[in-house]
């Protein structure tokens, strides 16, 4: 089929900017045609919040057959009113990056490299060393004769990238193994 | 922040000082423009070098780093020396007619009750003046020499206007002109905020920083009203939600003083940790401190915490008393100290980057490599999760065992989280996680639920709080927010949630893993953090039309019905701005 160029101009990014001046002249067909090359279609839109400042915008993921395919601000949250920043618009690409880790991995002592480990493997051995070194270091009194119950040897550090629910019960564990070294990113 | 993002729009003089909010916090710039365009506001950008943000404010002051306290101090002395504080706000909610006892002494830089040795300040010497039924004797006249306000004007005599200039680089008449402009805001129908962020925290004098904005909005009477309050823009989202749940040496959640080694029963705790008032206005919030520590008591250990064990209290670990630098400090900078020095052993660090972020990255690693074992929970790999190869380091020389657990991205699990503003937001989940991946608190339920057993399998030392917690098999943060609001664990209310912060109560009928969070999910509401229409909008239906020429309801038949006006490409203009842009296309 030969376009002029008038009618590619309409069918391809042009006919967005018809719309933004307000409908003036928009096709109906164009936008119909249009809309079946968007790769949102039969998307569906779930909220979640950009992890990067404390603004929290909301941004819609697109998700299409368990992926994300797209996203976009929410306009929906009064603070951002639909935008997003530089920042938030590189959601779609943080969540589908190459970097990410998606296995377990394990460093040896004095290795060289990471070893690819299942997660049962790994949870069992640190548990493990986590109760050899809490039972060795356990402090019960203090110089001064009083009582304590802590093991200063062990810390926790991190972190303001967690929800409320998970802050609240790695808090928990923390204290309840008895570390006091526990700091994050809020200070500093 | 003591106001909210969107109330910077009614500001008349906004301060952005240790910030570069148009860079940081862009989203929350517009606020800010709008505060300029629609109300004349004065934008002030006091920053060391020029940014987004200067260009955008009205003018730009350049300072010297690190002389906060001197361009604050000035300005205290100006608002005190022109007289331009809010005379009646200062004198009914502010402490500046209270009189404070003679021993206090200021002399050469330093208060009186220091000690060298120790290097910490004995402040039984800056107490106030009681009277015979223990409350605190004022002069409302404020004319006492050892009221505050006078002892405030004394000490911020020295910051004229020429030894500022001197300190921190500014012209004086900048100064005045910055001092004059947001003094103005002392007027009782004109209102200042002040905005700060990690150019004002990242100092060893962070606080005291921040303490100079607290005394200008209170004796601006820029608290508690439009536009005004001190905008502290945080920086990461959820750091509001962490600091609440205390991931912090100092404190329990809900900001309970972490217990201390001189408090080795929950009464004595009580007793050292709420305050008293005598005096008959004084609300004293913190008196209600014991109910909201049993109740957390309570969700901590269940059943397993009642009065007779003092809820379970000495299964808490205690801290030592801050004796010294280095006493009692389990704080992030000390904590690397310690470990360079080896006194750690190991450890976990989740969702952030020591080794990129402290200012010392060569001692990180080193410290790092001090451990025994360390776990790590990151998205991807990064200078800490490999820091045994490094810049310095030699992978055959470091013994630290390293378990580095796959985290999912926020999009792959729900829960709530905190905005700047103290909002609490919840976030849905929109795909699994990416390969064999998992939310930290899944990640954290296994490891403890491990721990948990090899305890109770084979015994070990002072295994009683491992054994009592009150636990999860599965990562459910439905159920946990559920905790964290509290409900009542007895009684007629047995079952039902918490509605707020007047349920509680110290007889371990309630449990509560954090009281600020009382009343988020009830009963009646179901979980209000997640409340949100869907349904669309009359200003979205009147875009719409206007925009496409078409009533509101599914756009196109390809497209799947969502129940929500979705716009074809990109998001939605609220207001027409001059020059328009093309909506962003897919």
């Amino acid at each position: 089929m030969k376009l002029t160029r008038r009618e590619l101009l309409k069918i391809t990014g042009a006919g967005a900017g018809a719309i933004a001046l307000g409908g003036i002249g928009y096709n109906y067909l164009v936008m119909e045609s249009y809309a079946k090359k968007l790769k949102i279609k039969g998307a569906r839109e779930v909220i979640s919040i950009c992890p990067f400042c404390s603004v929290s915008c909301h941004f819609i993921a697109h998700v299409r057959n368990g992926k994300v395919v797209s996203t976009e601000g929410d306009p929906g949250y009064p603070v951002s009113e639909g935008a997003l920043c530089a920042k938030g618009s590189t959601m779609l690409s943080m969540i589908n990056s190459d970097h990410r880790l998606v296995k377990p991995l394990y460093r040896a002592p004095f290795s060289e490299k990471w070893e690819e480990k299942s997660w049962s493997w790994m949870i069992d051995k640190l548990a493990r060393r986590i109760k050899e070194t809490r039972d060795k270091n356990f402090i019960a009194k203090n110089e001064s004769g009083q009582v304590v119950n802590r093991v200063d040897a062990l810390f926790h550090m991190g972190s303001s990238q967690m929800s409320n629910e998970e802050a609240s019960i790695v808090v928990q564990a923390m204290r309840a193994m008895g570390i006091v070294h526990i700091d994050h990113q809020a200070r500093i | 922040m003591t106001n909210h993002w969107i109330d910077i729009k009614n500001t008349d003089v906004c301060l952005i000082i240790g910030s570069n909010a148009a860079e940081h916090h862009p989203i929350c710039f517009k606020w800010v423009l709008k505060a300029k365009e629609e109300r004349g506001a004065k934008i002030i950008h006091v920053d060391p070098k020029f940014s987004r943000t200067s260009a955008r404010s009205d003018f730009h002051v350049p300072l010297r780093s690190g002389t906060d306290i001197a361009f604050m101090g000035g300005m205290i002395r100006y608002v005190l020396e022109e007289n331009k504080y809010f005379h009646e706000f200062v004198n009914d909610y502010t402490n500046a007619s209270f009189i404070v006892n003679e021993r206090y002494t200021f002399n050469n830089g330093l208060f009186g009750g220091y000690n060298p040795a120790t290097k910490l300040y004995d402040k039984s010497t800056w107490q106030f003046e009681m009277d015979e039924q223990g409350k605190v004797r004022r002069d409302p006249t404020l004319r006492h020499p050892r009221c505050v306000l006078q002892l405030l004007k004394k000490h911020y005599s020295r910051y004229t206007p020429a030894k500022v200039s001197e300190i921190t680089g500014v012209r004086q008449d900048t100064l005045l002109k910055v001092y004059k402009a947001f003094s103005e805001t002392g007027k009782p129908d004109k209102s200042g905020t002040i905005l700060y962020a990690l150019g004002w925290t990242q100092h060893t004098v962070g606080v005291q920083n921040i303490r100079t904005s607290g005394i200008i909005q209170l004796l601006l009477g820029n608290v508690g009203i439009a536009g005004g309050g001190i905008n502290a823009l945080r920086g990461e989202p959820n750091v509001q939600g962490t600091t609440d749940h205390a991931i912090l040496y100092n404190v329990l959640p809900g900001y309970l003083p972490v217990p201390r080694a001189n408090m080795p029963t929950l009464a004595e705790y009580n007793k050292m940790t709420t305050p008293v008032s005598k005096e008959p206005n004084s609300i004293n919030w913190w008196q209600n401190r014991p109910k909201y520590m049993v109740s957390l008591l309570k969700a901590y250990f269940g059943d397993y915490a009642h009065k007779e064990n003092d809820f379970g209290y000495s299964w808490l670990p205690k801290a030592d008393i801050v004796k010294n630098e280095h006493d009692g400090d389990y704080s992030y900078i000390y904590l690397f100290d310690k470990m360079f020095n080896g006194e750690l052993k190991g450890g976990s660090i989740w969702a952030t980057n020591p080794a990129q972020s402290l200012p010392n990255s060569n001692k990180v690693r080193k410290a790092l490599s001090n451990l025994d074992f360390l776990y790590i929970s990151e998205i991807h790999a990064n200078e800490t999760t490999d820091f045994w190869r490094g810049p310095g380091m030699n992978p055959k020389e470091v013994k630290t065992e390293v378990f580095l657990f796959p985290s999912c991205h926020r999009a792959e699990k729900e829960g709530s989280i905190s905005n700047s503003g103290r909002w609490i937001l919840w976030h849905n989940k929109a795909v699994n996680p990416m390969g064999d991946s998992k939310p930290m608190g899944q990640i954290m339920i296994d490891i403890m639920n491990k721990v948990k057993k090899l305890y109770g399998k084979e015994g070990g030392v002072f295994s009683e709080p491992i054994n009592k917690l009150n636990w999860y098999k599965k990562y459910e943060p439905e159920l946990i927010a559920k905790r964290i609001n509290g409900s009542y664990v007895s009684g007629d209310n047995k079952g039902k949630l918490l509605t707020g912060f007047l349920d509680f109560s110290d007889d371990g009928s309630t449990a509560s893993l954090n009281w600020l969070y009382a009343g988020t999910i009830t009963d009646k509401d179901g979980n209000r953090l997640k409340r949100r229409s869907l349904e669309q909008t009359p200003l979205q239906a009147a875009i719409r039309t206007a925009s496409l020429g078409i009533p509101p309801g599914p756009l196109f038949d390809g497209m799947a019905p969502t129940g929500r006006a979705t716009f074809p490409m990109g998001a939605p203009r609220h207001y027409p701005t001059k020059g328009v842009r093309a909506p962003s296309l897919c």
